[in-house]
């Protein structure tokens, strides 16, 4: 009997993770996302990261970013109905042109026995998009996963209940992610220009119109704690509003 | 008896710790999967890599003038003056490229008196004239041409052409002679009123103020600030009107007909009208534009709308950029109801 505890201590520190091996790959992913994006930045021409005429910046703070994603927790996600992960708060750093991310919460398993883990979610936001009904918003996009802390086992098992909770966010990050808020940037903009008529009485008279805008954002930047979207903006023709119509 | 004994203690101990091995290779962390040398060198050669782009970038942006005066805010959000600039100049080319004018009743008078050397009675007075020119019924077209921006010192002062072209007006003429001294008794008074239709002058005007940027709920509002346009309208009129006026002046005979002459009558009103007719269009011409992108007071958070506390911390321009910008606060009460889209 003792031979066989040894065995699975053995076991388990056969899966004993080194947290500093751990570490460097956490920093070369992150690593490579910062070159990426300082490539994408060398691309560009001195002088044209904005284009001038069509383009508009918007900026952000981590502060406001976090505040805005920490509105949305706690937050529970059933992870494909064999643990749950509770998410709690955020932290958003933006340098290096990456505007990570690292939410944490707790992951707990449901089956017997059960047991729990502190866990960190690190990423990235991406994907900036401009949706009619969510206005420019980007989603969560999580590159690693980290776990500590675990509860409702012997000490002696901390490895193996890391390692198995980790398998088992591993395996379900596609529907984590999905679940995961997006993040919304509180611009509103304009799908159209809309231009008052005035007259016929008085000394001028002009027919409202309207004109549509087409929003895209172009590119995203994250350096000095903001993260600036660029936005470009095309501005289409006017026409003129039938009457008794509201431009 | 001893084979089954071990065969059963293989299976109590072996089996437990086959599973185990088969669990932690099942579950091996990542950092094991990876070649730990490799990785280090690669950190190594990305940090070095990291380094040298995040020079190169931070001295382009610090050089660049996009950035110059940036205030401060949680939110900022900043229109390069290219961007501003086509944009007035496309609702003033697109929207206001051409408004109808039409100009309220002017007036303009001239009255005198006319003396003629007549023989042996030397210089004398021969008559008073009075011309009044009604002009009623003006329409004409504005038509803005390209305006001139220049941003900086938080301002944005403009200039815009704008040609008044097209128009036509009536001007109702009114000519009275009143006959003095001898010529009273032969000629006597006359009071003649004609329409006199006229065209007016295209001529090209040139209005000079300034945009006047304000922030209100998180928008900007670029409002054109113009003294009250002033211009002198001038009406060329119509040959045939000027003709037909003279005509019922020529059946004048005699020496009414030499004082009339004298008079000049037509050439007068011609002068008189040619004077242009001084017009003011108010400031309001040019209407607030209202620029497109702005502060959020409500964003979408998973199922709720989280109202948003945004107060105005900035509002800049520089020559190269018009900046807005807020602190933006989260307010705790989030609003229980599906986001129906956004403003």
């Amino acid at each position: 009997m003792k031979r066989a505890l040894m065995l699975a201590l053995l076991a388990c520190a056969c899966v004993r993770e080194d947290p500093a091996a751990r570490e460097r790959i956490v920093e070369r992913d992150q690593l490579r996302r910062e070159v990426e994006g300082y490539r994408s930045l060398r691309k560009l021409e001195p002088g044209k990261l904005v284009d001038r005429e069509h383009e508009v910046l918007v900026s952000v703070t981590d502060t406001l970013l976090r505040s805005l994603l920490d509105a949305s927790f706690p937050m529970t996600v059933d992870l494909r109905n064999s643990a749950t992960i509770t998410l709690t708060s955020t932290q958003v750093v933006l340098r290096a042109n990456v505007a990570r991310v690292a939410i944490t919460g707790l992951v707990r398993r449901k089956r017997y026995p059960h047991f729990s883990a502190t866990v960190t979610l690190r990423g990235a936001m991406d994907n900036f998009v401009i949706d009619k009904a969510r206005g420019l918003n980007a989603h969560i996009h999580i590159d690693d996963i980290d776990l500590d802390t675990p509860t409702g086992t012997l000490a002696a098992f901390d490895p193996l209940v890391i390692a198995i909770l980790r398998s088992v966010v591993e395996r379900s990050l596609p529907e984590l992610t999905s679940e995961l808020p997006a993040v919304s940037i509180p611009v509103s903009l304009d799908e159209d220009m809309k231009l008052p008529g005035f007259g016929p009485e008085g000394l001028l008279s002009i027919e409202p119109s309207t004109a549509p805008m087409t929003f895209e954002a172009s590119r995203v930047i994250a350096f000095q704690n903001r993260l600036w979207i660029i936005l470009h903006i095309e501005l289409g023709s006017f026409a003129a509003v039938p009457h008794g119509a509201k431009p | 008896m001893k084979r089954w004994i071990a065969v059963s203690v293989a299976a109590v101990v072996g089996l437990p710790t086959v599973a185990l091995l088969a669990l932690g290779l099942r579950f091996r962390p990542r950092s094991e999967r990876e070649d730990p040398e490799a990785v280090r060198r690669e950190v190594a050669a990305l940090t070095g890599i990291r380094d040298s782009l995040r020079t190169l970038v931070y001295a382009a942006s610090a050089t660049s003038d996009l950035l110059d005066r940036r205030p401060a805010g949680d939110v900022v959000i900043g229109l390069p003056t290219k961007f501003v600039d086509g944009l007035v100049r496309g609702v003033i080319t697109g929207w206001f490229h051409d408004v109808d004018l039409r100009l309220p009743r002017m007036r303009v008078k001239k009255d005198g008196e006319l003396t003629a050397r007549l023989g042996i009675l030397g210089e004398r007075t021969v008559g008073a004239y009075n011309l009044d020119v009604v002009l009623d019924n003006v329409h004409g077209r504005l038509q803005p041409e390209v305006p001139t921006l220049s941003f900086g010192g938080d301002t944005i002062s403009i200039s815009i052409p704008v040609r008044v072209a097209a128009g036509t007006g009536v001007a109702k003429v009114t000519a009275s002679w009143k006959s003095k001294g001898i010529a009273g008794p032969v000629c006597g008074d006359l009071s003649i009123t004609r329409d006199v239709t006229g065209q007016v002058r295209a001529r090209t005007y040139n209005a000079n103020g300034r945009i006047v940027l304000s922030a209100s709920e998180g928008r900007i509002n670029a409002d054109p600030a113009f003294p009250d346009l002033r211009m002198r309208l001038f009406i060329d009129p119509a040959k045939s009107s000027v003709a037909a006026l003279d005509s019922v002046l020529a059946t004048k005979r005699g020496l009414c007909a030499f004082a009339i002459e004298k008079a000049h009558v037509s050439a007068r009103i011609l002068e008189l009208v040619g004077h242009g007719f001084d017009v003011e269009i108010p400031q309001r011409f040019f209407r607030p534009i209202r620029l497109p992108v702005a502060m959020e007071t409500l964003v979408p958070v998973g199922e709720h709308q989280v109202p948003l506390k945004v107060t105005p911390s900035g509002l800049s321009v520089t020559a190269a950029t018009v900046w807005i910008a807020a602190s933006v606060t989260p307010v705790k009460t989030a609003v229980k109801t599906p986001a129906p889209g956004r403003r």
